[in-house]
């Protein structure tokens, strides 16, 4: 579904793209991957909403790079770095430059989510919708107390075995009540979940 | 000696008193020498007197009280070997005769054809021949003494050299050892420059090897296994994985046979192979400064013998020179490897950089020269004898359009190492 929010993989390294798009659809996230800055700057459809994971070290237009183009255009896509050891220099003053954050490699898919999560709520915060906001909040209510625990736990990025053992039921459990809340939320999947939950969190009433 | 105006000393050595008289007579009948006779009767009486006071000459009668035949002969030139010795003898017999010449006379008389003319004759003949025999062996026997002496003398200074190519060698295997210290030292020095691209170069697999396992994780967890599509991606996604682990064994690998030091050891390589390791290792470097690596590689070349770890560091140090000329704007690394004419294998590194005025040209093989910041400058120079060494060429020439080629080139040898056919053998009947 074009149009829906995403993740935006660009990184020279095909084994690294291919792998953290394997380990972001394995969460729910919609995935996007470009090998270059190049590439992204030429494929990227503008209207597109979702988060940018971005190489530092790159040839040719590096992440900083890429970062400085993107602003000039006007684009406001919140951007997490990916970093190595020797990279986090540049890595810290791609923050200053507006970046949300940066993320070490190697990383644990529990952090990254976090990450994406975090940042795509303060994009969220600029232009939120009172409409969607209202009915969002409409939508929570209709779901029981234990469908709420087992949401929260969802949205931080918890895997069900994980969530079935901390709420001392069994995963195919915690599997059929994601499958209610999906439906009660009206969400297509966890990662859009995690958006309406922020959305339900903002301020402005 | 003979005719100077002093007399011949003659030793008569006969027992019969009418023979020595007879004798005695001849010689006094002669007019152009002086005779000075002496006369024995026995043979070790002629011994004595040879052994305190040497006659001129000898004669010898064959027939003698202590001493019969041709013994008699043979003891006096035993015991003198430079008198001339004539033999008299009874009997016309030519066997007797030819014996006593073999046994060390100068001439034989027989008795009874004796004449004054004849004797004298025959002794003064016996004395010149002995004259000349004893200055032959007297120039022989210098000869030989020279000859000892220059044996002697070569021998010393043979020992001499010997112990001059020992120190040599001492000195030559000391080099060679400072020279394989300082050639691992570089290296080390370059993988340090190299750590941070290298850390990135690693990194990626262990980014890729964390991000497929957190997502099989994820599936196994969350997905429902029933499902053979699920089962059948966490399996693709373990492979890539353990593919992911490979490339970065491969990277650590690379970089071990670069840190090593071990003898220096000339085994048969391939060197197109080399290239692309050391372009592997590299790869990282020539991507984050915009360098397109193009390989012209003659796939027909054959292996070469020589130490394969400084050959491979000659071609890290060449192609991340290039890479170091080309960080400015990126541009093309064109290596070539080829067979020339003259039995060598030669590799190429052009870069398309700014290249290099005449002058920095002239300059770049010395020790400490760079016109980088970082770095020792030592890469160049250490190349160019790890090539010398291996009996090959290094240098350097400006390209028509822009940038550098560094070449170099390296004698192939044809022969095989001894140990490769008898194991082949030997496996070949084993399987058998």
């Amino acid at each position: 579904m074009k149009g829906q929010p995403a993740v935006f993989v660009v990184d020279d390294d095909e084994s690294v793209r291919d792998a953290v798009r394997c380990m972001l659809e394995a969460a729910g996230f919609r995935v996007e991957t470009y090998c270059s800055g190049r590439d992204f700057l030429d494929r990227y459809d503008r209207s597109r909403q979702g988060c940018l994971l971005l190489d530092v070290q790159m040839p040719e237009i590096d992440g900083i790079e890429l970062q400085r183009r993107l602003n000039e255009e006007g684009i406001r896509l919140p951007i997490i770095m990916l970093t190595a050891h020797g990279s986090i220099p540049m890595a810290v003053n791609a923050v200053r430059m507006g970046a949300f954050d940066f993320i070490e490699k190697p990383f644990n898919d529990d952090t990254l989510i976090k990450r994406i999560q975090d940042a795509s709520a303060q994009h969220v915060q600029l232009d939120i919708d009172p409409v969607e906001r209202k009915l969002i909040r409409e939508r929570l209510a209709t779901l029981s107390d234990r469908e709420r625990e087992v949401m929260e736990k969802l949205v931080a990025g918890k895997w069900v075995k994980i969530i079935a053992s901390e709420l001392g039921t069994s995963p195919n459990t915690v599997k059929n009540q994601r499958t209610r809340i999906l439906e009660k939320m009206e969400a297509d999947s966890v990662p859009d979940l995690v958006r309406m939950v922020m959305i339900s969190q903002m301020s402005g009433d | 000696m003979v005719g100077s105006g002093e007399s011949v000393r003659v030793l008569i050595v006969e027992d019969n008193p009418a023979d020595a008289l007879l004798i005695r007579t001849f010689l006094a009948k002669n007019q152009r020498e002086l005779f000075a006779c002496r006369s024995v009767d026995k043979l070790q009486t002629a011994l004595d007197c040879i052994a305190s006071d040497v006659p001129d000459v000898l004669l010898l009668d064959l027939s003698l009280p202590d001493s019969t035949g041709i013994t008699g002969c043979e003891r006096i030139h035993c015991a003198c070997p430079t008198i001339p010795i004539v033999v008299l003898t009874g009997l016309d017999d030519e066997n007797v005769a030819l014996e006593a010449l073999q046994r060390g006379a100068q001439d034989y008389l027989v008795k009874d054809q004796i004449s004054s003319g004849v004797l004298v004759r025959s002794l003064r003949y016996a004395i010149e021949r002995q004259r000349v025999e004893t200055a032959l062996q007297q120039a022989h026997d210098l000869l030989e003494e020279r000859v000892a002496e220059r044996t002697e003398e070569l021998s010393r200074t043979n020992e001499v050299l010997k112990q001059a190519i020992r120190d040599r060698e001492r000195a030559e295997e000391f080099a060679r050892a400072r020279h394989e210290e300082l050639a691992h030292l570089s290296r080390l020095n370059t993988l340090g420059e190299m750590a941070s691209s290298l850390a990135h170069e690693l990194n990626q697999p262990l980014t890729a090897i964390v991000a497929y396992t957190h997502s099989c994780l994820r599936r196994m967890s969350d997905d429902d296994w029933e499902e053979e599509a699920v089962r059948d991606e966490i399996e693709l996604e373990m492979q890539k994985a353990a593919d992911q682990a490979k490339r970065g064994a491969a990277i650590i690998q690379r970089l071990r046979r670069l840190v090593t030091k071990r003898d220096s050891e000339r085994v048969p390589f391939c060197m197109n192979e080399s290239i692309r390791e050391v372009t592997e290792l590299v790869a990282a470097e020539m991507r984050t400064n915009g360098v397109e690596l193009v390989l012209e590689l003659d796939e027909s070349l054959p292996t070469v013998a020589a130490d394969r770890v400084q050959i491979e560091q000659v071609i890290v140090n060449l192609v991340r020179n290039a890479i170091a000329a080309m960080s400015e704007d990126g541009g093309e690394l064109r290596i070539r490897s080829a067979r020339d004419t003259q039995e060598n294998i030669e590799v190429q590194v052009i870069d398309s950089g700014p290249g290099a005025d005449a002058k920095t040209l002239s300059r770049v093989f010395e020790p400490f020269f760079s016109t980088k910041d970082e770095g020792l400058g030592l890469g160049l120079s250490i190349s160019r004898s790890i090539v010398e060494s291996h009996h090959g060429k290094f240098s350097v020439a400006p390209n028509l359009g822009r940038g550098l080629t560094f070449r170099f080139t390296l004698p192939i040898r044809t022969e095989t190492p001894e140990v490769s056919s008898p194991l082949a053998g030997f496996s070949r009947g084993n399987a058998s």
